[in-house]
């Protein structure tokens, strides 16, 4: 079980190649730390048709699956710059490939035909995960060819042996 | 620089970016002529004069990285007769505090190879400053518009019981809704329907817009209008002008800074401040702040035969007396985002960040006359 933090997001390769795009949030008082479900670093968020972001999986309904493509939210909870604009923007990463340490997972999770993160280069998708006493658009474990769920990136080191924190690298797949 | 060929200056800009001390001056001259024109042409710092504030000025988090300034609001004092014998009551002193978060507005990464350049007669420099400056001033603008609207919502939704309730046309004819923080014009009152069209302001308009800020121990001290809510106060009659405004105005146009007595600001970005909404502030020290960490800088570079230039500033602003701003709607439509009862919402909103700057010429689309075509 991951314990999120302060900071469950972080990179481990050079940023500078990666295209970060803000987008308003669709619910802008997700960017209120005090929400009982505000967003933290490293939740996954879907693009909507007005161009903005929501998070990927319904928050409500644990193992729900992402059913669109999900990029990373780079910023912590209740960041200052997020909450002077108006429209209430947040960075996910858009473009480019990327390596980060995750805390928003759940590596034990089954969510439909996936598997528990278990091994190294192990595909990862999006579903709502519980940590600790609420829930995360966060990481589970995906199933390979039989599972048609989004990837959205691989392992490239797992938590037993990273401090608690997933690290993979993603970018590539969307 | 005057003098000197616009297709010169693209020559010397492109030299200079091949050496670092080129770069150097570039930025400099770039981000010396953006800070002044910045200053001239934003609206909002007309009415909130910007602060220069330093790192120390600024409180951190130990959450994230990201600063905010804290003001002190004005402690509740008050005073009360009593007997030679009595007490007065006690008051256990305690200000309000409130938070102004930092946040950048960036002009686009502008990208043009070497080679491409060539192709243009216009000074590229120019059009650096140009388009920097129009872009960030622009959203300053816009951020600046979504606070004061959201701060005149809330206080009418406070003054119709917590509820968010339409003002149109109609509400005001059923007795539906409390005119707290906006008031329709007088047209939009008996205007018959709820609709997006922009009525000409009346004299009594801008009085009784005053009379929200004035009434309750403030002073309406600045308006905001457009342009072209402005051209119809040039339609005043003699009635409303008196003979020698009215013949002055008919040969001058309107030319005193001050209407009714309170100074006015005109803006032409009619897509940031949409046709028929008027808002009246009271001075600075009762209303907000508006805090610049870091004036605008401006990012130049050439990595083999392609440009890069960008500018950015990192600026707080805030609405914290937010009965210090009311708002004035000329149309008979509902403006309230909450509400949006007659669905015309997107005519009384600023538009969307992407959709500034519009185009006005149809260069583009082959129109222009008389049509040439080149061989």
């Amino acid at each position: 079980m991951s314990t999120v933090m302060r900071v469950n997001f972080e990179p481990v390769r050079d940023v500078l190649p990666v295209q970060r795009a803000d987008f308003p949030l669709a619910d802008p008082t997700l960017a209120d730390p005090m929400n009982a479900v505000a967003l933290v670093d490293g939740e996954w968020m879907a693009v909507t048709n007005a161009y903005k972001i929501e998070r990927g999986s319904t928050i409500g309904s644990v193992g729900a699956e992402a059913t669109k493509r999900c990029y990373p939210l780079w910023a912590e909870r209740g960041r200052y710059d997020v909450q002077a604009i108006a429209n209430r923007k947040m960075p996910v990463l858009w473009l480019g490939a990327w390596e980060f340490d995750t805390r928003i997972f759940d590596a034990t999770a089954t969510v439909g035909s996936g598997a528990a993160i278990t091994a190294q280069d192990q595909p990862v998708k999006v579903a709502t995960i519980t940590i600790g006493t609420r829930n995360y658009t966060g990481l589970v474990g995906h199933g390979g060819s039989g599972d048609t769920a989004f990837m959205v990136g691989f392992v490239t080191r797992l938590p037993a042996v990273n401090g608690g924190k997933l690290r993979l690298r993603g970018g590539m797949l969307y | 620089m005057n003098g000197v060929s616009p297709r010169m200056l693209n020559d010397l800009f492109n030299a200079k970016l091949s050496t670092a001390d080129g770069k150097e001056k570039l930025a400099a001259y770039g981000g010396s002529y953006i800070r002044d024109r910045l200053r001239e042409v934003s609206f909002v710092r007309k009415i909130l004069p910007p602060e220069q504030v330093t790192r120390t000025d600024c409180q951190r988090s130990v959450n994230h990285d990201t600063l905010v300034k804290i003001i002190d609001v004005e402690p509740k004092s008050r005073a009360m007769a009593i007997t030679f014998r009595g007490q007065p009551t006690a008051r256990f002193i305690r200000g309000e505090k409130a938070e102004i978060a930092f946040f950048t507005i960036s002009s686009e990464i502008f990208q043009k190879t070497e080679q491409e350049l060539l192709a243009y007669e216009m000074p590229i420099t120019k059009v650096i400053e140009e388009n920097s400056v129009k872009d960030i001033q622009e959203i300053e603008d816009r951020e600046f518009v979504l606070h004061i609207e959201a701060a005149c919502q809330a206080l009418q939704t406070e003054a119709n019981g917590g509820t968010p309730t339409a003002l149109n046309y109609a509400g005001i004819a059923g007795s539906l809704v409390t005119e707290f923080s906006i008031r329709k014009g007088e047209l939009a009152r008996t205007a018959g329907n709820n609709t997006a069209t922009v009525l000409p302001i009346q004299r009594t308009d801008i009085v009784n817009l005053f009379k929200l800020i004035d009434g309750n121990r403030l002073r309406c001290e600045r308006l905001l209008m457009t342009e072209v809510d402005y051209d119809d106060i040039l339609q005043w009659t003699v009635e409303d002008n008196g003979d020698r405004i009215q013949s002055e105005t008919t040969v001058d146009g309107y030319k005193y800074n001050t209407l009714l007595g309170r100074p006015y600001i005109r803006t032409i970005k009619t897509d940031i401040l949409r046709p028929g909404n008027i808002y009246a502030f009271t001075s600075p020290e009762f209303f907000g702040r508006f805090f610049v960490l870091n004036n605008t800088k401006f990012y130049i570079d050439k990595i083999a035969n392609m440009i890069t230039f960008q500018a950015w500033e990192d600026i707080g602003m805030g609405v914290i007396n937010i009965a210090s701003v009311r708002k004035l709607e000329l149309y008979s439509g509902d403006a309230n985002p909450t509400t949006d009862a007659n669905t015309l919402l997107s005519n009384f909103i600023p538009k969307a960040e992407d959709e500034l700057g519009a185009v006005n010429n149809r260069v583009e689309q082959g129109l222009k006359f008389p049509q040439v075509v080149s061989f």
